[in-house]
């Protein structure tokens, strides 16, 4: 089947900054040596049509760069990346804008993604619908609780369509039976021959909503394979990672990331 | 040369979502204000009553300009520079405002400074109206007004757009750059005789350093098409010279935002 997503050996690094000189300088191509975080290191895989995939991994493991990658958002620094189709990212502070209300919000997100008057007019009650947001849909969203806020964003980016949907840990937030809502909608957009990228640290909800799964281990790609498969390795990992002494955790940490050393 | 080829394509492609985007930021701008769109000219007749009895009545003792009422000499000079120090601020400012939303799809970053100051050109153009009916009736309009207006209106939203590029680019960045902009316009709004006349008192160097500000040029332009239906400043060297510092910021501007504009969400 043609792929939807593809990655060739890409690589992310991020630059730290220590003084806000560095960034100018840089601007005007001055060469200094800055260290840089490799968030990423030589990732290469191959998504199909209509596969829902799970990504897993330690907090700080890279996941939410590689999210960032494939809706678009961040360029690798190396590598290559080839996406076919649009890609909409769902994360839990969803790019909604708290001084607006959740009723505006729908407009400027619809608008932005380049849909005319029309069409948000006829998404916009079934956004407001499957938000549940109720009596809220005219206040602002910085008064919105959490989970308000990931049913809004989520709702506005499935209406909206997208060929490929990424959701950056944004369920997490949601009581049961939005989970379940969405697990519907994810559902049918798997049907519909889209493919979706869930990130979570719930391992239940990776394993009920994905068929396959990639394991990030500090930045590489420790497995990609069938959702039962990787889950059950990285459970496995988890165990064994958490009976190790603080002191072993810190080596795994530097020996992979390093100890803050300039690159 | 090749930045301005991919700003242009994005804007061809996106035309649309800049004149829907920009009416909506001018929406809500004002309708979460109980007077909604009524600041659009209320601000405006504020500052322009501060202005016009303080400079006007208090300094010059009310005494007109080359036999033009100093109110109809003044609110000539003033409604142009409204349009600029909005778009120089509200331009410097918008990437940086807008990149939390935008950031989160593939939007294209390009069209923000454009729709930002196309969003104050709105305002602008109402204003306009308002100047010309008032024109009309104190002082008596002429039709050679209208493509004077028309061709310094252009120019200046050329200008700004250009310096939007620059600016919003280096204040994403660094956060520094917008509050040095902000008192740059400051500065400029007294550095350019939008309400002071220069004339043979003021020092030659000062002189010669107001006709290189590219605003006075416009501010200028605006006043002779308006008062007097004088287009010959169009027909001299200070367009080219104008049009030249526009075409300069577009290059850097272009440059430099296509250049950073992939690393803008790293530096949030």
């Amino acid at each position: 089947m043609a792929y939807k997503v593809k990655f060739q050996h890409v690589s992310k690094s991020f630059k730290m900054y220590i003084k806000n000189s560095e960034k100018l300088l840089e601007l005007f191509s001055v060469k200094k040596n800055i260290a840089t975080h490799r968030a990423l290191n030589d990732i290469s895989f191959e998504v199909s049509e209509g596969d829902v995939v799970g990504i897993i991994g330690l907090n700080g493991s890279g996941k939410s760069t590689l999210s960032n990658l494939i809706a678009g958002v961040t360029i690798p620094t190396e590598g290559e990346i080839q996406i076919e189709g649009t890609a909409a990212l769902i994360a839990i502070s969803s790019g909604l804008n708290g001084q607006l209300t959740g009723y505006d919000n729908i407009e400027l997100k619809g608008l932005m993604m380049g849909l005319s008057k029309k069409q948000i007019a006829e998404i916009r009650p079934k956004v407001i619908e499957f938000a549940e947001l109720g009596k809220f849909i005219n206040q602002p969203v910085k008064v919105y609780s959490s989970g308000m806020k990931a049913r809004l964003g989520f709702a506005i980016s499935v209406h909206i369509d997208p060929d490929i949907l990424v959701i950056d840990e944004a369920l997490s937030v949601g009581d049961q039976t939005f989970t379940d809502r969405c697990l519907n909608k994810i559902n049918e957009f798997k049907s519909k021959g889209k493919t979706i990228f869930f990130i979570s640290h719930s391992l239940s909800q990776v394993k009920s909503f994905c068929d396959k799964a990639i394991w990030l281990h500090f930045g590489n790609l420790q497995e990609f394979g069938e959702v039962e498969t990787v889950i059950s390795h990285y459970k496995h990992f988890l165990a064994t990672f958490n009976k190790m002494s603080e002191q072993e955790k810190k080596l795994m940490r530097e020996e992979h990331w390093g100890s803050g050393k300039i690159v | 040369m090749k930045s301005l080829r991919i700003i242009f394509k994005e804007h061809i492609k996106n035309l649309y979502m800049i004149f829907s985007l920009s009416l909506y930021e001018l929406k809500i701008a004002y309708v979460s204000n109980r007077l909604g769109l009524g600041w659009m000219v209320l601000n405006p007749v504020i500052q322009i009553a501060v202005y016009w009895s303080v400079f006007g009545l208090g300094i010059r003792g009310g005494a007109p300009v080359h036999g033009v009422p100093f109110f109809v000499w003044l609110i000539c000079g003033l409604i142009p520079w409204f349009y600029t120090s909005g778009g120089i601020i509200q331009g410097s400012n918008s990437v940086y405002t807008k990149l939390a939303t935008a950031s989160k799809m593939n939007f294209p970053l390009s069209i923000i400074p454009t729709l930002s100051i196309i969003s104050q050109l709105y305002t602008h153009l109402i204003l306009l109206v308002v100047i010309g009916i008032i024109i009309a009736f104190s002082h008596g309009l002429t039709w050679m007004s209208l493509p004077g207006v028309a061709f310094y209106c252009l120019s200046l939203t050329c200008f700004l757009v250009g310096l939007s590029f620059l600016t919003s680019t280096l204040s994403t960045i660094v956060r520094d750059v917008h509050l040095l902009v902000q008192t740059a316009a400051r500065m400029l709004f007294f550095l350019t005789p939008v309400m002071w006349v220069m004339n043979a008192k003021t020092p030659q160097l000062l002189q010669d350093a107001i006709n290189l500000n590219p605003i006075y040029y416009i501010i200028n332009g605006y006043r002779s098409s308006l008062l007097y239906g004088n287009l010959n400043m169009i027909w001299s060297l200070h367009t080219l010279y104008f049009w030249g510092i526009t075409l300069v910021l577009f290059l850097i501007g272009g440059m430099l935002h296509i250049r950073l504009r992939r690393q803008f969400v790293d530096y949030l």
